[in-house]
Protein backbone atom coordinates (compact mmCIF):
# COMPACT_ATOMS: atom_id res chain seq x y z
CA UNK A 1 0.00 0.00 0.00
CA UNK A 2 3.04 2.65 0.68
CA UNK A 3 4.42 1.64 -2.00
CA UNK A 4 1.01 2.32 -3.81
CA UNK A 5 1.31 5.94 -2.96
CA UNK A 6 4.64 6.61 -3.30
CA UNK A 7 3.75 6.45 -7.02
CA UNK A 8 2.94 10.15 -7.97
CA UNK A 9 0.14 9.72 -10.10
CA UNK A 10 -1.59 7.62 -7.70
CA UNK A 11 -1.10 9.78 -4.80
CA UNK A 12 -2.85 13.02 -6.85
CA UNK A 13 -5.74 10.84 -7.84
CA UNK A 14 -5.93 9.71 -4.27
CA UNK A 15 -5.87 13.37 -3.16
CA UNK A 16 -8.09 14.36 -5.86
CA UNK A 17 -10.70 11.91 -5.08
CA UNK A 18 -10.54 13.11 -1.06
CA UNK A 19 -11.27 16.66 -2.15
CA UNK A 20 -14.15 15.88 -4.72
CA UNK A 21 -15.77 13.65 -2.00
CA UNK A 22 -15.34 17.05 0.65
CA UNK A 23 -17.09 19.26 -1.43
CA UNK A 24 -19.78 16.41 -2.47
CA UNK A 25 -20.55 16.02 1.17
CA UNK A 26 -19.88 19.60 2.31
CA UNK A 27 -22.81 20.29 -0.49
CA UNK A 28 -25.23 18.09 1.69
CA UNK A 29 -27.28 20.25 3.72
CA UNK A 30 -26.88 19.15 7.54
CA UNK A 31 -23.94 17.78 6.62
CA UNK A 32 -20.79 17.27 9.11
CA UNK A 33 -18.18 18.35 6.84
CA UNK A 34 -20.18 21.76 5.76
CA UNK A 35 -18.79 22.51 9.46
CA UNK A 36 -14.92 21.49 8.44
CA UNK A 37 -14.33 25.19 8.59
CA UNK A 38 -14.68 25.88 12.41
CA UNK A 39 -11.61 24.63 13.53
CA UNK A 40 -10.39 26.88 10.91
CA UNK A 41 -12.54 29.50 11.91
CA UNK A 42 -10.81 29.71 15.37
CA UNK A 43 -7.40 30.52 13.75
CA UNK A 44 -7.71 31.99 10.80
CA UNK A 45 -10.24 34.53 11.87
CA UNK A 46 -7.75 36.66 14.34
CA UNK A 47 -5.46 36.69 12.05
CA UNK A 48 -7.22 38.00 9.68
CA UNK A 49 -8.51 40.85 12.26
CA UNK A 50 -5.33 41.48 12.78
CA UNK A 51 -4.53 42.38 9.19
CA UNK A 52 -7.65 44.06 8.66
CA UNK A 53 -6.77 46.72 11.46
CA UNK A 54 -2.93 46.88 10.29
CA UNK A 55 -4.57 47.48 7.01
CA UNK A 56 -6.84 50.30 8.27
CA UNK A 57 -4.26 51.61 10.58
CA UNK A 58 -1.77 51.99 7.50
CA UNK A 59 -4.35 53.76 5.20
CA UNK A 60 -5.72 55.83 7.93
CA UNK A 61 -1.98 57.52 8.79
CA UNK A 62 -1.42 58.29 5.15
CA UNK A 63 -5.04 59.73 4.86
CA UNK A 64 -3.88 61.85 7.66
CA UNK A 65 -0.60 63.22 6.15
CA UNK A 66 -2.23 63.30 2.81
CA UNK A 67 -5.13 65.39 3.98
CA UNK A 68 -3.51 67.17 6.73
CA UNK A 69 -4.17 70.59 5.78
CA UNK A 70 -8.25 69.60 4.53
CA UNK A 71 -9.07 67.96 7.52
CA UNK A 72 -7.78 71.05 9.82
CA UNK A 73 -9.93 72.92 7.92
CA UNK A 74 -13.00 70.22 7.86
CA UNK A 75 -12.23 69.96 11.80
CA UNK A 76 -13.30 73.73 12.32
CA UNK A 77 -16.36 73.04 10.39
CA UNK A 78 -17.58 70.27 12.12
CA UNK A 79 -16.51 71.92 15.84
CA UNK A 80 -19.00 74.69 14.11
CA UNK A 81 -21.44 71.80 12.92
CA UNK A 82 -21.34 70.04 16.71
CA UNK A 83 -22.52 73.09 18.73
CA UNK A 84 -24.81 72.86 16.50
CA UNK A 85 -25.94 69.44 16.58
CA UNK A 86 -26.21 69.53 20.00
CA UNK A 87 -28.51 71.82 20.65
CA UNK A 88 -30.33 69.23 17.98
CA UNK A 89 -29.87 66.14 19.87
CA UNK A 90 -31.48 68.24 23.14
CA UNK A 91 -34.29 68.82 21.03
CA UNK A 92 -34.24 65.31 19.93
CA UNK A 93 -34.38 63.82 23.15
CA UNK A 94 -37.25 65.88 23.91
CA UNK A 95 -39.20 64.20 20.81
CA UNK A 96 -37.92 60.65 21.51
CA UNK A 97 -39.07 61.13 25.51
CA UNK A 98 -42.48 62.11 23.50
CA UNK A 99 -42.29 59.67 21.14
CA UNK A 100 -42.04 56.59 23.39
CA UNK A 101 -45.27 58.13 25.06
CA UNK A 102 -47.26 58.39 21.99
CA UNK A 103 -45.67 54.70 21.17
CA UNK A 104 -47.29 53.07 23.91
CA UNK A 105 -50.43 55.40 24.10
CA UNK A 106 -51.88 53.75 20.23
CA UNK A 107 -49.08 50.85 20.53
CA UNK A 108 -47.57 51.40 17.30
CA UNK A 109 -45.64 48.49 16.17
CA UNK A 110 -41.88 49.42 15.50
CA UNK A 111 -40.97 47.11 12.05
CA UNK A 112 -39.07 44.15 12.68
CA UNK A 113 -38.86 44.20 16.71
CA UNK A 114 -39.31 40.86 16.76
CA UNK A 115 -35.85 40.43 15.27
CA UNK A 116 -32.98 40.65 17.11
CA UNK A 117 -30.18 42.72 15.23
CA UNK A 118 -26.08 41.86 14.99
CA UNK A 119 -24.09 44.31 14.11
CA UNK A 120 -20.99 42.73 12.19
CA UNK A 121 -17.94 44.26 10.29
CA UNK A 122 -16.88 42.99 7.10
CA UNK A 123 -13.68 41.12 7.32
CA UNK A 124 -12.76 39.70 3.99
CA UNK A 125 -14.51 40.38 0.47
CA UNK A 126 -14.62 38.48 -2.77
CA UNK A 127 -10.93 36.50 -4.35
CA UNK A 128 -12.17 36.72 -7.46
CA UNK A 129 -15.30 36.79 -10.28
CA UNK A 130 -15.98 33.05 -8.72
CA UNK A 131 -15.30 33.14 -5.07
CA UNK A 132 -17.03 36.22 -3.88
CA UNK A 133 -18.72 35.15 -0.96
CA UNK A 134 -18.51 37.94 1.96
CA UNK A 135 -16.70 37.41 5.29
CA UNK A 136 -18.56 39.16 8.62
CA UNK A 137 -16.74 39.11 12.13
CA UNK A 138 -19.96 37.26 13.78
CA UNK A 139 -20.68 33.77 14.11
CA UNK A 140 -22.42 30.97 16.27
CA UNK A 141 -20.42 32.30 19.21
CA UNK A 142 -22.51 35.39 18.76
CA UNK A 143 -25.67 33.33 17.90
CA UNK A 144 -25.93 33.17 14.43
CA UNK A 145 -26.35 29.61 13.70
CA UNK A 146 -27.60 28.74 9.92
CA UNK A 147 -28.13 25.22 10.68
CA UNK A 148 -31.99 25.49 10.94
CA UNK A 149 -32.15 28.05 8.35
CA UNK A 150 -30.78 31.21 7.00
CA UNK A 151 -30.95 35.06 7.96
CA UNK A 152 -31.38 38.41 6.49
CA UNK A 153 -28.35 41.00 6.26
CA UNK A 154 -29.01 44.46 5.69
CA UNK A 155 -26.99 47.50 5.68
CA UNK A 156 -27.24 50.67 8.40
CA UNK A 157 -30.60 51.88 6.51
CA UNK A 158 -32.33 48.55 6.54
CA UNK A 159 -31.60 48.07 2.57
CA UNK A 160 -31.20 44.70 1.88
CA UNK A 161 -27.21 43.26 1.26
CA UNK A 162 -27.73 39.55 1.13
CA UNK A 163 -27.85 36.43 3.53
CA UNK A 164 -25.87 34.34 5.70
CA UNK A 165 -24.76 31.41 3.89
CA UNK A 166 -22.63 29.89 6.36
CA UNK A 167 -21.14 30.06 9.57
CA UNK A 168 -18.24 29.45 12.02
CA UNK A 169 -17.31 30.61 15.60
CA UNK A 170 -16.53 33.85 15.12
CA UNK A 171 -17.30 34.56 11.35
CA UNK A 172 -19.82 34.02 8.78
CA UNK A 173 -20.13 34.15 5.15
CA UNK A 174 -22.73 36.28 3.31
CA UNK A 175 -23.95 35.45 0.05
CA UNK A 176 -24.36 39.46 -1.48
CA UNK A 177 -27.57 40.47 -3.34
CA UNK A 178 -25.32 40.39 -6.72
CA UNK A 179 -24.86 36.97 -6.62
CA UNK A 180 -26.36 34.83 -9.34
CA UNK A 181 -26.78 32.36 -6.61
CA UNK A 182 -28.67 35.11 -4.62
CA UNK A 183 -32.48 35.66 -5.09
CA UNK A 184 -35.45 37.06 -2.99
CA UNK A 185 -38.98 37.27 -3.69
CA UNK A 186 -40.25 40.82 -3.64
CA UNK A 187 -43.15 43.00 -4.76
CA UNK A 188 -43.54 46.50 -5.68
CA UNK A 189 -43.96 48.80 -2.93
CA UNK A 190 -47.63 49.92 -3.22
CA UNK A 191 -50.79 48.85 -2.46
CA UNK A 192 -51.16 45.25 -3.44
CA UNK A 193 -48.19 45.13 -5.62
CA UNK A 194 -47.02 42.81 -8.33
CA UNK A 195 -44.65 40.11 -6.56
CA UNK A 196 -41.56 38.75 -8.50
CA UNK A 197 -38.92 37.18 -7.79
CA UNK A 198 -35.19 39.26 -7.77
CA UNK A 199 -32.01 37.28 -8.98
CA UNK A 200 -28.11 37.96 -8.82
CA UNK A 201 -27.23 37.52 -12.97
CA UNK A 202 -23.62 36.94 -14.14
CA UNK A 203 -23.96 40.09 -16.26
CA UNK A 204 -25.34 42.68 -14.39
CA UNK A 205 -23.36 42.10 -11.57
CA UNK A 206 -20.76 43.86 -13.27
CA UNK A 207 -22.62 47.05 -13.23
CA UNK A 208 -24.04 46.18 -9.86
CA UNK A 209 -27.79 45.45 -11.32
CA UNK A 210 -29.96 42.41 -10.09
CA UNK A 211 -32.29 40.54 -12.39
CA UNK A 212 -36.38 40.60 -11.89
CA UNK A 213 -37.72 37.57 -13.15
CA UNK A 214 -41.33 36.08 -13.09
CA UNK A 215 -43.58 39.17 -13.59
CA UNK A 216 -47.02 38.89 -13.87
CA UNK A 217 -48.18 38.83 -17.36
CA UNK A 218 -50.54 42.25 -17.20
CA UNK A 219 -47.55 44.28 -14.97
CA UNK A 220 -45.70 47.08 -16.49
CA UNK A 221 -42.62 47.76 -14.04
CA UNK A 222 -41.34 51.71 -14.42
CA UNK A 223 -37.82 52.90 -14.26
CA UNK A 224 -38.38 54.22 -10.33
CA UNK A 225 -40.65 51.59 -8.61
CA UNK A 226 -39.60 50.51 -5.63
CA UNK A 227 -39.09 46.67 -4.66
CA UNK A 228 -39.56 45.13 -1.00
CA UNK A 229 -39.31 41.99 0.03
CA UNK A 230 -42.55 40.46 0.29
CA UNK A 231 -41.88 38.01 2.68
CA UNK A 232 -42.75 34.86 0.60
CA UNK A 233 -40.65 31.79 1.82
CA UNK A 234 -39.91 33.10 5.29
CA UNK A 235 -36.49 33.43 5.61
CA UNK A 236 -37.08 37.43 4.96
CA UNK A 237 -39.51 39.65 6.73
CA UNK A 238 -41.56 41.65 4.38
CA UNK A 239 -40.69 45.04 3.93
CA UNK A 240 -36.99 45.31 3.36
CA UNK A 241 -36.28 47.71 0.79
CA UNK A 242 -34.14 45.93 -2.18
CA UNK A 243 -33.62 49.06 -4.62
CA UNK A 244 -35.36 50.41 -7.62
CA UNK A 245 -36.42 49.40 -11.33
CA UNK A 246 -33.50 50.68 -13.57
CA UNK A 247 -35.44 49.28 -16.94
CA UNK A 248 -37.97 46.89 -18.20
CA UNK A 249 -38.40 44.69 -20.97
CA UNK A 250 -41.22 43.39 -22.74
CA UNK A 251 -39.65 41.96 -26.09
CA UNK A 252 -40.81 38.84 -24.97
CA UNK A 253 -44.37 39.12 -23.64
CA UNK A 254 -44.57 35.37 -21.63
CA UNK A 255 -41.39 36.33 -20.08
CA UNK A 256 -40.77 39.78 -19.14
CA UNK A 257 -37.57 41.37 -17.47
CA UNK A 258 -36.09 43.93 -15.72
CA UNK A 259 -33.39 45.29 -14.08
CA UNK A 260 -32.88 46.41 -10.61
CA UNK A 261 -30.45 48.55 -9.02
CA UNK A 262 -29.90 47.88 -5.24
CA UNK A 263 -29.91 50.60 -2.46
CA UNK A 264 -26.84 48.55 -0.95
CA UNK A 265 -23.41 49.31 -2.12
CA UNK A 266 -21.83 46.28 -1.90
CA UNK A 267 -18.58 47.37 -2.76
CA UNK A 268 -18.10 49.85 -0.23
CA UNK A 269 -19.62 48.58 2.60
CA UNK A 270 -17.85 48.24 5.58
CA UNK A 271 -20.61 47.10 8.17
CA UNK A 272 -24.09 44.99 8.19
CA UNK A 273 -26.63 44.03 10.45
CA UNK A 274 -28.15 40.42 10.22
CA UNK A 275 -31.38 39.67 11.59
CA UNK A 276 -32.10 37.14 13.41
CA UNK A 277 -35.51 36.13 14.87
CA UNK A 278 -36.37 36.34 18.47
CA UNK A 279 -37.89 33.07 18.33
CA UNK A 280 -39.66 30.18 16.22
CA UNK A 281 -43.05 32.02 17.48
CA UNK A 282 -41.69 35.72 16.81
CA UNK A 283 -41.37 34.89 12.54
CA UNK A 284 -43.84 36.94 11.95
CA UNK A 285 -43.93 39.08 9.23
CA UNK A 286 -44.33 42.62 10.63
CA UNK A 287 -43.98 45.14 7.66
CA UNK A 288 -41.41 48.26 7.51
CA UNK A 289 -42.12 51.85 6.50
CA UNK A 290 -41.48 52.54 3.08
CA UNK A 291 -39.75 55.54 4.50
CA UNK A 292 -37.04 53.78 5.78
CA UNK A 293 -35.82 53.48 2.23
CA UNK A 294 -33.25 55.24 0.57
CA UNK A 295 -30.82 55.55 -1.96
CA UNK A 296 -28.08 56.35 0.05
CA UNK A 297 -26.18 53.53 0.73
CA UNK A 298 -22.93 54.85 1.83
CA UNK A 299 -21.05 52.61 4.46
CA UNK A 300 -21.76 53.50 8.02
CA UNK A 301 -18.12 52.56 9.81
CA UNK A 302 -19.93 53.83 13.67
CA UNK A 303 -21.28 50.28 14.92
CA UNK A 304 -21.06 52.36 17.97
CA UNK A 305 -24.56 54.45 16.61
CA UNK A 306 -26.41 51.08 17.47
CA UNK A 307 -29.80 52.37 17.75
CA UNK A 308 -29.64 55.20 14.72
CA UNK A 309 -28.74 52.16 12.31
CA UNK A 310 -32.07 50.49 12.52
CA UNK A 311 -34.02 53.35 13.53
CA UNK A 312 -36.24 50.62 15.43
CA UNK A 313 -36.66 49.65 19.06
CA UNK A 314 -35.21 45.86 17.82
CA UNK A 315 -32.17 45.01 20.17
CA UNK A 316 -29.22 45.69 18.35
CA UNK A 317 -25.68 43.73 19.32
CA UNK A 318 -21.89 44.90 17.94
CA UNK A 319 -19.72 41.89 16.66
CA UNK A 320 -17.16 44.03 17.42
CA UNK A 321 -18.03 44.83 20.91
CA UNK A 322 -18.29 41.16 22.20
CA UNK B 1 17.33 19.90 3.82
CA UNK B 2 18.29 20.19 7.23
CA UNK B 3 16.46 21.04 10.17
CA UNK B 4 17.24 24.73 10.04
CA UNK B 5 16.41 24.81 6.10
CA UNK B 6 13.20 22.81 6.89
CA UNK B 7 11.93 25.49 9.28
CA UNK B 8 12.81 28.31 7.56
CA UNK B 9 11.29 26.89 4.47
CA UNK B 10 8.15 26.31 6.72
CA UNK B 11 8.00 29.34 8.47
CA UNK B 12 8.49 31.67 5.38
CA UNK B 13 6.15 29.68 3.55
CA UNK B 14 3.21 29.95 6.04
CA UNK B 15 3.82 33.45 6.00
CA UNK B 16 3.72 33.86 2.48
CA UNK B 17 0.12 32.28 2.51
CA UNK B 18 -1.14 34.13 5.00
CA UNK B 19 -0.51 37.68 3.98
CA UNK B 20 -0.63 36.97 0.34
CA UNK B 21 -4.11 35.34 1.28
CA UNK B 22 -5.02 38.09 4.00
CA UNK B 23 -4.02 41.01 1.67
CA UNK B 24 -5.87 39.46 -1.85
CA UNK B 25 -9.30 39.18 0.26
CA UNK B 26 -9.05 42.09 2.08
CA UNK B 27 -6.78 45.27 -0.04
CA UNK B 28 -7.88 44.20 -3.42
CA UNK B 29 -10.77 46.70 -4.00
CA UNK B 30 -7.72 49.36 -3.02
CA UNK B 31 -5.46 48.37 -5.98
CA UNK B 32 -7.80 47.85 -9.61
CA UNK B 33 -6.76 48.43 -12.73
CA UNK B 34 -9.06 48.32 -15.67
CA UNK B 35 -11.45 47.16 -12.67
CA UNK B 36 -9.79 44.31 -11.68
CA UNK B 37 -7.27 43.22 -8.64
CA UNK B 38 -4.19 41.43 -8.96
CA UNK B 39 -5.17 37.52 -8.04
CA UNK B 40 -1.72 37.41 -5.79
CA UNK B 41 -2.72 33.46 -5.16
CA UNK B 42 -2.44 32.26 -7.92
CA UNK B 43 0.52 34.46 -9.10
CA UNK B 44 1.77 33.03 -5.79
CA UNK B 45 0.82 29.16 -6.15
CA UNK B 46 2.13 29.31 -9.99
CA UNK B 47 5.33 31.21 -9.14
CA UNK B 48 6.08 28.10 -6.23
CA UNK B 49 4.94 25.41 -8.52
CA UNK B 50 7.27 26.58 -11.43
CA UNK B 51 10.61 27.55 -9.22
CA UNK B 52 10.35 25.31 -6.95
CA UNK B 53 9.33 22.23 -8.25
CA UNK B 54 5.86 19.47 -7.91
CA UNK B 55 6.08 18.87 -4.30
CA UNK B 56 5.68 22.95 -3.43
CA UNK B 57 3.27 23.56 -5.96
CA UNK B 58 1.11 20.58 -4.41
CA UNK B 59 1.25 21.62 -0.84
CA UNK B 60 0.61 25.49 -1.35
CA UNK B 61 -1.62 25.37 -3.67
CA UNK B 62 -4.16 22.95 -1.78
CA UNK B 63 -3.30 25.43 1.45
CA UNK B 64 -3.76 28.54 -0.31
CA UNK B 65 -6.75 27.40 -2.46
CA UNK B 66 -8.08 25.67 1.32
CA UNK B 67 -7.62 29.47 2.62
CA UNK B 68 -9.88 30.78 -0.49
CA UNK B 69 -12.51 28.71 0.31
CA UNK B 70 -12.53 29.74 3.22
CA UNK B 71 -12.19 33.24 3.30
CA UNK B 72 -14.01 33.55 0.09
CA UNK B 73 -16.07 30.61 -1.05
CA UNK B 74 -17.96 29.43 -3.54
CA UNK B 75 -21.95 29.77 -4.02
CA UNK B 76 -23.45 27.94 -6.75
CA UNK B 77 -27.50 28.03 -7.70
CA UNK B 78 -29.06 25.44 -6.90
CA UNK B 79 -32.29 23.43 -8.68
CA UNK B 80 -34.50 24.76 -6.54
CA UNK B 81 -33.36 28.58 -6.15
CA UNK B 82 -31.27 27.52 -3.29
CA UNK B 83 -28.04 28.69 -3.22
CA UNK B 84 -25.55 25.88 -2.07
CA UNK B 85 -21.99 26.20 -0.51
CA UNK B 86 -19.01 24.81 -1.94
CA UNK B 87 -16.27 23.98 0.16
CA UNK B 88 -13.21 22.65 -1.26
CA UNK B 89 -13.41 23.93 -5.13
CA UNK B 90 -10.38 26.12 -4.52
CA UNK B 91 -8.53 23.70 -2.99
CA UNK B 92 -8.81 21.25 -5.90
CA UNK B 93 -8.52 23.85 -8.45
CA UNK B 94 -5.19 25.82 -6.72
CA UNK B 95 -3.84 22.00 -5.89
CA UNK B 96 -3.72 21.49 -9.84
CA UNK B 97 -2.47 24.94 -10.40
CA UNK B 98 0.48 23.91 -8.24
CA UNK B 99 0.81 20.64 -10.27
CA UNK B 100 0.33 22.15 -13.67
CA UNK B 101 3.00 24.87 -12.79
CA UNK B 102 5.57 22.82 -11.64
CA UNK B 103 5.61 20.46 -14.70
CA UNK B 104 4.24 23.00 -17.95
CA UNK B 105 7.36 23.77 -19.71
CA UNK B 106 9.46 22.59 -16.77
CA UNK B 107 12.36 21.09 -19.33
CA UNK B 108 11.96 23.63 -21.88
CA UNK B 109 12.01 26.56 -19.05
CA UNK B 110 14.28 25.31 -16.78
CA UNK B 111 12.87 27.17 -14.28
CA UNK B 112 14.42 30.52 -15.15
CA UNK B 113 13.28 33.39 -13.48
CA UNK B 114 11.92 35.88 -15.83
CA UNK B 115 9.93 32.88 -18.06
CA UNK B 116 7.74 32.83 -14.41
CA UNK B 117 5.84 35.77 -15.51
CA UNK B 118 5.34 34.15 -19.08
CA UNK B 119 3.98 30.91 -16.73
CA UNK B 120 1.59 33.05 -14.68
CA UNK B 121 0.05 34.63 -17.97
CA UNK B 122 -0.53 30.78 -19.27
CA UNK B 123 -1.71 29.77 -16.00
CA UNK B 124 -4.00 32.53 -15.57
CA UNK B 125 -5.55 32.16 -19.18
CA UNK B 126 -6.68 28.51 -18.25
CA UNK B 127 -7.63 29.62 -15.40
CA UNK B 128 -10.23 32.36 -16.23
CA UNK B 129 -11.26 30.68 -19.14
CA UNK B 130 -12.02 27.49 -17.22
CA UNK B 131 -14.09 29.26 -14.69
CA UNK B 132 -16.02 31.14 -17.36
CA UNK B 133 -16.92 27.49 -18.99
CA UNK B 134 -17.46 25.85 -15.63
CA UNK B 135 -20.00 29.41 -14.49
CA UNK B 136 -21.46 28.81 -17.86
CA UNK B 137 -22.30 24.97 -17.38
CA UNK B 138 -23.06 25.28 -13.60
CA UNK B 139 -25.76 27.58 -14.06
CA UNK B 140 -26.89 25.93 -17.44
CA UNK B 141 -27.48 22.65 -15.78
CA UNK B 142 -29.28 24.53 -12.56
CA UNK B 143 -31.49 26.30 -14.53
CA UNK B 144 -30.71 29.78 -13.74
CA UNK B 145 -28.69 30.88 -16.76
CA UNK B 146 -30.83 33.96 -17.53
CA UNK B 147 -27.66 35.76 -19.61
CA UNK B 148 -23.93 35.33 -19.92
CA UNK B 149 -21.20 37.11 -21.13
CA UNK B 150 -20.24 37.31 -24.86
CA UNK B 151 -17.21 35.99 -26.23
CA UNK B 152 -15.96 38.67 -26.92
CA UNK B 153 -16.48 40.12 -23.10
CA UNK B 154 -14.65 37.60 -21.38
CA UNK B 155 -11.42 37.80 -23.63
CA UNK B 156 -11.19 41.36 -23.86
CA UNK B 157 -13.21 42.43 -20.72
CA UNK B 158 -12.11 39.31 -18.35
CA UNK B 159 -9.26 37.22 -19.21
CA UNK B 160 -6.51 39.51 -20.97
CA UNK B 161 -7.21 42.38 -18.30
CA UNK B 162 -7.03 40.11 -15.48
CA UNK B 163 -3.81 38.47 -16.73
CA UNK B 164 -2.08 41.81 -17.46
CA UNK B 165 -2.58 42.20 -13.86
CA UNK B 166 -1.84 39.03 -13.01
CA UNK B 167 1.52 39.36 -15.08
CA UNK B 168 2.30 42.64 -13.51
CA UNK B 169 1.64 41.43 -9.83
CA UNK B 170 4.20 38.67 -10.59
CA UNK B 171 7.04 40.78 -11.34
CA UNK B 172 7.50 41.86 -7.08
CA UNK B 173 6.00 38.33 -6.14
CA UNK B 174 9.19 36.81 -8.11
CA UNK B 175 11.85 39.00 -6.51
CA UNK B 176 10.59 38.14 -3.28
CA UNK B 177 10.78 34.20 -3.91
CA UNK B 178 13.97 34.81 -5.38
CA UNK B 179 15.31 37.31 -2.27
CA UNK B 180 13.61 36.43 0.61
CA UNK B 181 13.09 32.85 0.03
CA UNK B 182 11.78 30.09 0.83
CA UNK B 183 15.21 28.73 0.18
CA UNK B 184 18.29 30.42 0.41
CA UNK B 185 19.50 32.35 -2.98
CA UNK B 186 16.03 31.28 -4.10
CA UNK B 187 17.19 28.03 -5.03
CA UNK B 188 15.89 24.39 -4.09
CA UNK B 189 19.29 22.47 -4.26
CA UNK B 190 17.14 18.85 -4.78
CA UNK B 191 15.70 20.67 -8.16
CA UNK B 192 19.09 21.41 -9.85
CA UNK B 193 20.59 17.97 -8.99
CA UNK B 194 17.89 16.64 -11.11
CA UNK B 195 18.96 18.59 -13.87
CA UNK B 196 22.67 18.50 -13.45
CA UNK B 197 23.43 21.62 -14.96
CA UNK B 198 27.63 22.83 -14.86
CA UNK B 199 27.00 26.47 -13.89
CA UNK B 200 24.35 26.22 -11.49
CA UNK B 201 23.34 28.98 -12.82
CA UNK B 202 20.59 27.80 -14.39
CA UNK B 203 17.70 29.39 -12.80
CA UNK B 204 18.92 33.02 -14.24
CA UNK B 205 17.89 34.23 -17.68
Amino acid sequence: MRKLFQNKVVAIVAVTLIMIAIIALGAIPGSPFSKITKPLSVILDPIQTVFEKIGTKISDFYSAIAEGMEIRKENEELRAEIAELEYEVQQGEEARIRWEELKSAFSIQDSFENYHIHGASVLSREADEWFSVIRVNVGTDSGIDVSDGSFAVVDARMNLIGRVMSTDVKSSKILPILHEGFNVSAKVNVVNGAVVLVTGDVVLKNDGLCMVTRIPANVVLQPGDELVTSGEGGLFPAGIPIGVIESFDNTDPSHPTATLRPYAEISSIKDVFIMVPNSEDDKGQPELTPSASSSDTTSDTSLASEEVTTGTQAPVESGEDE
Amino acid sequence: MNKKERARQIIVYAIYIISVCCLQVSFSGNFRLLGRSCDLMLVFVALAGYLFGTRDGLVVGAIVGLLRDYFSGTVVPGVNLEPIVLFGVGMLAFFYIGLLASVLFRKRFRRKYMLGILQVALISILYYSLCHVISFVCLSVSGNLNTYHSFRYIVFSSVCPQVMINVIGSIPMLFLLRFVGPYRKGVRSSLIDGYSVEDRKWQSV
